[in-house]
């Protein structure tokens, strides 16, 4: 009788759950789904500040303010999309007015803090425009600067024989106006050609035009 | 009467381990990658064309100058470029693979030493029957488009 009981209890109590789960679940997939408060949250988080380090120290997002800046999201032992990426970038860039680039800054952040080092950076990315700025940080920087931008990537271990591990990584160039504010974002396959012409789309819009 | 010796010949050395599919392959424009002086890895393009009958497959490659040489293709997943190995490369019968920037590709993983504009690496490709081929792979920059700009200029 009292284990009949008990398991009467037990049973109530499974069933209580199950009914608190169908009526609570609601309230919690509303909480999680995307509303206009983080939507607009999300939004103001593109605009936010970041520091990280270049061979030339700390440096924030905010001091190239006035200026138009590229984001590139890389690492220095990416063999192909990256090289390609900033040879395409610095191909633009020859294609546009010495006074357009006076007012375009880039910047490679690296995907791979664990391996690229400032100095590195700085080698690597003035290798294809002396302009270019390379800029890392430890993990969470990283990782919150990625967040911000929406930037995936993920490490991939090496094939058998060989130590060196390669990243998966959103290949996209984000523009940024002289705000700091993400106004375009441009494909991984653009050619050079496309890049300057978006460029100079941002860069003389037709209201500047005397 | 002569091809019927050549086919004849042909079908003898294919027999052996050093002649047979390598002999129906001709690389068009191999190059490497001029990469950063400090870049850990580089890649190699070109096209493969095979001139025979039958499906080839690229298995390995090898050079002298970088420790690990492997078989790459990249796969662009919303944006996000993921590169990964692969076992080997197909050259359908009479037809050609394209390893181009973005996409099939052969990797030099840990250079021995920084590659200069001009150099020539020798770069043996395998192939699944065992034969093998190599060909002079000549060091220059990537962006032919940079390189037109470079010679307008000068």
């Amino acid at each position: 009788m009292l284990r009949r009981n008990t398991y009467l209890v037990l049973g109530g109590l499974i069933a209580l759950l199950l009914i608190g789960l169908l009526v609570f679940k609601p309230g919690l997939e509303s909480n999680h789904a995307p509303s206009p408060a983080t939507a607009a949250r999300t939004q103001s988080d593109a605009n936010k500040d970041f520091t990280l380090f270049s061979a030339n120290g700390p440096t924030s997002l905010s001091s190239f303010k006035g200026k138009y800046v590229l984001l590139y999201f890389g690492y220095t032992f990416c063999p192909d999309i990256c090289p390609t990426s900033l040879s395409n970038v610095a191909s633009a860039l020859k294609q546009l007015t010495p006074e357009q680039n006076a007012n375009l800054q880039l910047l490679f952040i690296s995907v791979d803090p664990e391996r690229d080092t400032p100095l590195r950076l700085q080698e690597y990315v003035t290798f294809f425009n002396p302009g270019f700025i390379g800029l890392t940080g430890d993990q969470t920087s990283i990782s919150d600067v990625t967040t911000q931008y929406k930037v995936i990537y993920a490490k991939q271990p090496a094939k058998s024989g060989s130590e060196t591990y390669s990243i998966d990584h959103s290949a996209m160039l984000y523009v940024l106006d002289r705000d700091g504010k993400q106004i375009d974002q441009i494909g991984h396959d653009a050619s050079p050609d496309q890049i300057a012409a978006s460029l100079s789309k941002h860069l003389n819009p037709p209201k500047d035009k005397p | 009467m002569k091809s019927l010796a050549l086919l004849t010949c042909g079908l003898l050395l294919s027999a052996s381990a050093l002649a047979g599919t390598a002999d129906q392959i001709s690389i068009q424009d191999p190059y490497i990658r001029l990469a950063p002086p400090n870049a850990l890895a580089t890649g190699a393009f070109m096209v493969i064309h095979n001139s025979s009958n039958k499906d080839v497959k690229l298995v390995k490659a090898s050079n002298p100058l970088s420790k690990v040489t492997e078989l790459h293709t990249h796969i662009n997943d919303n944006g996000v470029m993921k590169m990964r190995a692969v076992p080997a490369v197909d050259i359908k019968a009479g037809g050609d693979a394209v390893l181009q920037p973005g996409g099939l590709h052969i990797m030099l993983i840990e250079m021995k030493q920084p590659l200069k504009e001009g150099d020539i690496v020798p770069l043996t490709l395998g192939f699944e029957d065992g034969s093998s081929k190599t060909v002079d792979a000549k060091v220059r920059p990537i962006a032919p488009m940079m390189q037109q700009e470079h010679d307008r200029k000068h």
